[in-house]
């Protein structure tokens, strides 16, 4: 069963989302609410994948994506973004930095679970 | 225009919205009863409306400040229908069909959230002028260098005097009986502006008194 963390700063939409990967997707979910927490969670769990919003308190979704790029133990880990602001070039960029998919909030579920099965997918094939 | 962390704070509890709904009408919750589906459908459709618009604005802000990028893939036609399934079922309680002429095989390149967005906007406006049990169609075809996506409905149809400006920003019909069927504008502007984004073109043609047929092309390249 594959693992995945996931980080935003909204309870209400970590909540329908951790519910919706386990029931949907069958993968065991490890939530965190602000970039701090969720970098230790990613070096502490290993997760096959990382879902995580763009602005979050303490550090924000860019940063933890450099952050991760940074370890070896990290850096292979697949990390999809969700933003209710960003723009198509700062989707942009954060690909370029490290990010293996963007997704612009609200979104369809089907839509994220496509995104999600690519990157673990692609992250096997390794 | 709205500024980009005040479009940020109202589209983040919406995608809770749109996402706990979810969750009752795919069954993921478990059964629910008819009157249930059907209320929550009510507020699905309302949250999608909503979401549509502010991603629509979110564009638009973009767009004038000057911070436009396209992201155009390949992708089968068929993946701009999943993503209108909530539509058909508008359409459906309003006692409307819309037929769609795809081929869901069909390879397009475009920008994939972008085109859905403007379907789905063309859609909507389609179904709303429609009268019950009417049928709005949706076409997509291929041509020597372009795509062809067309809206045809039937309804009141615009006069020609209003076919030209009807994508301009902030356009509003002085005809009483569009203004009540029409919204302020900005839907038509997106769909202008996202066209042309892709280096496409969109139009009308209508006749009064019977309806219109809103199509737009996207480059093949």
């Amino acid at each position: 069963m594959a693992k995945i963390l996931l980080m935003d700063d909204e309870p209400e939409f970590v909540e329908m989302l951790s519910l919706r990967l386990r029931k949907t997707g069958g993968y065991e979910v490890i939530t965190a609410f602000d970039g701090e927490e969720g970098l230790k969670a990613a070096q502490a769990n290993r997760p096959d994948l990382i879902i995580l919003d763009l602005m979050m308190p303490k550090m924000d979704g860019r940063k933890v994506i450099e952050e991760l790029k940074k370890s070896d133990q990290t850096r292979g880990i697949p990390v999809i973004v969700l933003s209710a602001s960003a723009s198509p070039k700062t989707a942009e960029e954060l690909l370029k930095l490290g990010g293996f998919d963007f997704i612009v909030k609200p979104f369809e579920p089907p839509t994220l679970m496509a995104k999600i099965k690519a990157a673990l997918e692609k992250k096997n094939a390794r | 225009m709205l500024d980009d962390l005040i479009l940020h704070d109202l589209k983040n509890p919406l995608s809770g919205i749109t996402g706990s709904i979810g969750l009752f009408l795919d069954d993921t919750l478990g059964p629910i009863n008819a009157e249930q589906k059907k209320y929550l459908e009510n507020i699905n459709f309302s949250a999608k409306k909503l979401a549509l618009l502010l991603l629509e604005l979110s564009f638009i802000n973009n767009a004038e400040k000057g911070d436009l990028a396209v992201a155009k893939s390949a992708f089968p036609a068929g993946e701009l229908l999943k993503e209108l399934t909530w539509l058909r079922r508008l359409a459906e309680k309003e006692s409307k069909t819309i037929k769609e002429n795809v081929d869901g095989n069909l390879s397009v390149r475009a920008d994939k959230e972008l085109t859905v967005m403007i379907i789905a906007d063309l859609l909507l406006n389609a179904v709303k002028q429609a009268e019950r049990g009417g049928a709005v169609t949706l076409n997509l075809k291929q041509e020597k260098d372009h795509f062809m996506f067309e809206i045809i409905h039937p309804g009141e149809g615009v006069p020609k005097e209003y076919a030209a400006k009807i994508f301009n920003k902030n356009f509003r019909a002085e005809n009483p009986q569009l203004k009540a069927k029409t919204s302020p504008g900005l839907g038509f502007y997106f769909c202008k502006l996202a066209v042309e984004a892709q280096g496409g073109s969109i139009s009308v043609e209508s006749t009064v008194g019977q309806g219109s047929r809103f199509y737009f092309y996207l480059p093949r390249a």
